[in-house]
């Protein structure tokens, strides 16, 4: 049952052959290892020049592309200990979500290096993530130039914000199975994502990801639906609404304006950031673009 | 005739029973050495032996590798080991009480109770933390615990009547009290955020890779202590595969033991539950198992089940960390994946001579 060095190297080499043509000056140091866990952190550090020396990732880290062939050590919430030490990291730079707390225990006991990084879904928490990664990997000046790039970026977006004069109402859809809805209320990520692209969530009588009845769909009348791309996949795509009996009598269907996207982008809260506000924001206020 | 019946049950060669009980306890030893021993990282010998000796006090020094045998898969085989035993004697002992080979712990409201009690703590302890006496990580066994035991005690009060317990009111009690049970868990996972519905998804689904010798050792002492005493109600078990009448015509006092045996089976389930979460089918197949491989000799069918009990758990255990290396499955799910086509097969073999 011991064959798991063999599998190890298979990752190993794999993954050098992948990286190799990457740059190779920036690493911390030739032979650190790290596990990230947590999408957004894992795109942190890849844009701080650490690619090659990630060794282990979690289900969530699936950007940018390269990542996906890394050892996966499952799902950031339910984590394995020994799967984590098995892959023989320098350190570990975990989401605040990182658990379960066993798991966690478990790592710190054994002595490793582990970090787990501030919660929050905003842009000052992922400014501070950000720069939390940078000190880890001895990166802080290049974590500074990456902080500061997203606070212009984000600066500008806030500015065009200044000219909007009303803010459309916008449902999040999170899941759809059966008669029931998912949608986000207040303290979600999908609701901080909402408020910094000027729109006016819907739901707000209720806190996180919640089951919403028919009716009170058709009440909130939202001119605007955002969905992830798989769940609109999973739904059966925009003709399916279309031809919802529920759906169909919303403003948001009735004037098409459904919003899909990749969810790591829409709501990891990483580095890209900026960009899905950009994009978000192009698509509902349209009188920016004049 | 009874007593032909009870001559054939014991005489089914004492010799069998011990070496069927030999095999048991050898297989049981090799698999805690190899739960010891295989993982996603490969540890030699002498660090799972170091690994061992710190554990016991007998070594400072340590390396990274004893580290994991020492922090990680020596604490999770003794909850296994606690675990699977408990549930594997108390679903035999209560198939054995209820006369019903349906009958598992879950069925008398362990597991949804305990899932009620662990789902309560998770939802209120962020803001109720105060109340958090003792040391945050046992709390939520702890709710488990009481929840378990009052759902029990709940389906034992409304089937006994002056001291008459009724199998049948039990039965149809457990079945809607585990309908309520699961209606207000509903309710919990509703009210819940994000990360409360990931701790209470996680109970429900049973693990024993957070195994914690300091912190779960009281549940697991519970667990183990009471499923041994009620071993020594097998020949009791025996004469009630009779008929109550029969057995009480022989001399079994039987509302005495029903009451012990019900009362420990419950301590001992919600004290495995309550740290391990809900593993399910252990608790149904192991005694399933031992009967139709062996016989129904309780003295054979009790203490046989929790051996099996406890290496089913560690095989499953075993497979959930190896197979999606370095990911971990759930150990619930295992448990039924290994459990349940092997049963279907002795069922199908064996179904002319149920």
């Amino acid at each position: 049952m011991s064959d798991k060095p063999p599998m190890l190297s298979f990752f190993l080499i794999l993954s050098t052959i992948i990286f190799s043509p990457t740059s190779f000056s920036q690493d911390l140091k030739e032979e650190t290892r790290i596990v990230t866990l947590g999408g957004d952190i894992s795109e942190i550090t890849v844009l701080l020049g650490h690619q090659r020396a990630i060794v282990g990732r979690d289900s969530t880290s699936t950007f940018p592309t390269g990542l996906e062939s890394l050892p996966n050590v499952g799902y950031v919430r339910s984590l394995s200990a020994e799967g984590i030490l098995s892959l023989a990291p320098d350190i570990i730079i975990a989401s605040s979500q990182a658990g379960p707390p066993e798991a966690i225990r478990q790592l710190q006991a054994t002595g490793i290096k582990l970090e787990v990084l501030t919660d929050g879904h905003s842009v000052s928490a992922l400014l501070q993530r950000i720069s939390t990664v940078g000190e880890l990997l001895n990166e802080a000046d290049l974590a500074a130039k990456l902080v500061k790039d997203i606070t212009l970026k984000i600066e500008r977006l806030n500015k065009q914000l200044l000219s909007i004069k009303r803010k459309p109402t916008v449902l999040f859809i999170l899941h759809r199975a059966g008669s029931s809805t998912l949608v986000a209320g207040r303290n979600t990520a999908a609701d901080s994502l909402i408020n910094l692209i000027g729109g006016k969530n819907v739901i707000n009588a209720s806190e996180g990801y919640k089951p919403v009845s028919a009716e009170t769909l058709i009440a909130n009348s939202p001119e605007i639906i955002i969905l992830m791309k798989h769940s609109l996949d999973a739904i059966g795509g925009i003709s399916s609404l279309r031809k919802h009996p529920i759906f169909k009598l919303t403003p948001a269907v009735q004037n098409e304006r459904i919003i899909t996207e990749d969810g790591l982008f829409m709501l990891g809260f990483g580095p890209r950031l900026p960009e899905a506000m950009s994009k978000l924001m192009e698509q509902i206020h349209p009188e920016l673009q004049e | 005739m009874t007593t032909d019946f009870i001559l054939q049950l014991t005489k089914h060669s004492e010799r069998q029973k011990i070496f069927i009980l030999t095999l048991l306890g050898c297989l049981l030893v090799a698999c805690t050495i190899l739960s010891i021993s295989v993982g996603p990282v490969s540890v030699g010998i002498n660090s799972i032996i170091l690994g061992l000796k710190k554990s016991v006090g007998l070594s400072e020094t340590i390396d990274t590798e004893a580290l994991i045998v020492e922090a990680i898969r020596l604490p999770r085989t003794i909850l296994g080991l606690a675990v699977g035993f408990a549930l594997g004697v108390s679903g035999a002992a209560l198939q054995g009480l209820f006369r019903n080979p349906l009958v598992d712990p879950s069925l008398i409201g362990v597991s949804a109770g305990g899932a009620l009690g662990a789902a309560f703590w998770i939802l209120i302890g962020q803001t109720f933390g105060f109340l958090a006496i003792l040391d945050p990580s046992i709390m939520t066994p702890i709710f488990a615990f009481v929840g378990s035991i009052l759902i029990l005690f709940a389906i034992y009060k409304i089937g006994s009547k002056s001291g008459y317990i009724s199998v049948t009111v039990m039965l149809l009690a457990g079945i809607a009290l585990n309908a309520i049970a699961g209606a207000l868990l509903g309710i919990m996972i509703f009210a819940s955020d994000d990360f409360q519905l990931r701790a209470i998804n996680f109970w429900t689904l049973g693990s024993i890779a957070g195994g914690n010798i300091s912190t779960h050792a009281p549940a697991m002492i519970l667990a183990i202590i009471s499923s041994f005493i009620i071993l020594f109600d097998c020949r009791n078990l025996n004469l009630l595969m009779l008929g109550e009448t029969e057995a009480k015509n022989l001399g079994c006092e039987i509302h005495v033991i029903k009451r012990r045996i019900l009362t420990l089976c419950a301590i001992s389930t919600a004290a495995a539950v309550s740290v391990s979460g809900i593993i399910g089918f252990i608790g149904l197949v192991a005694p399933h198992l031992i009967r139709l491989l062996a016989s129904s000799d309780n003295k054979l069918v009790l203490p046989g089940s929790g051996l099996l009990g406890a290496i089913l758990i560690l095989v499953a255990d075993m497979t959930a960390r190896l197979l999606v290396q370095p990911a971990e499955l759930p150990l619930g799910v295992m448990t039924a994946i290994f459990g349940a086509p092997f049963f279907i097969w002795l069922l199908i073999k064996k179904r002319g001579s149920l």
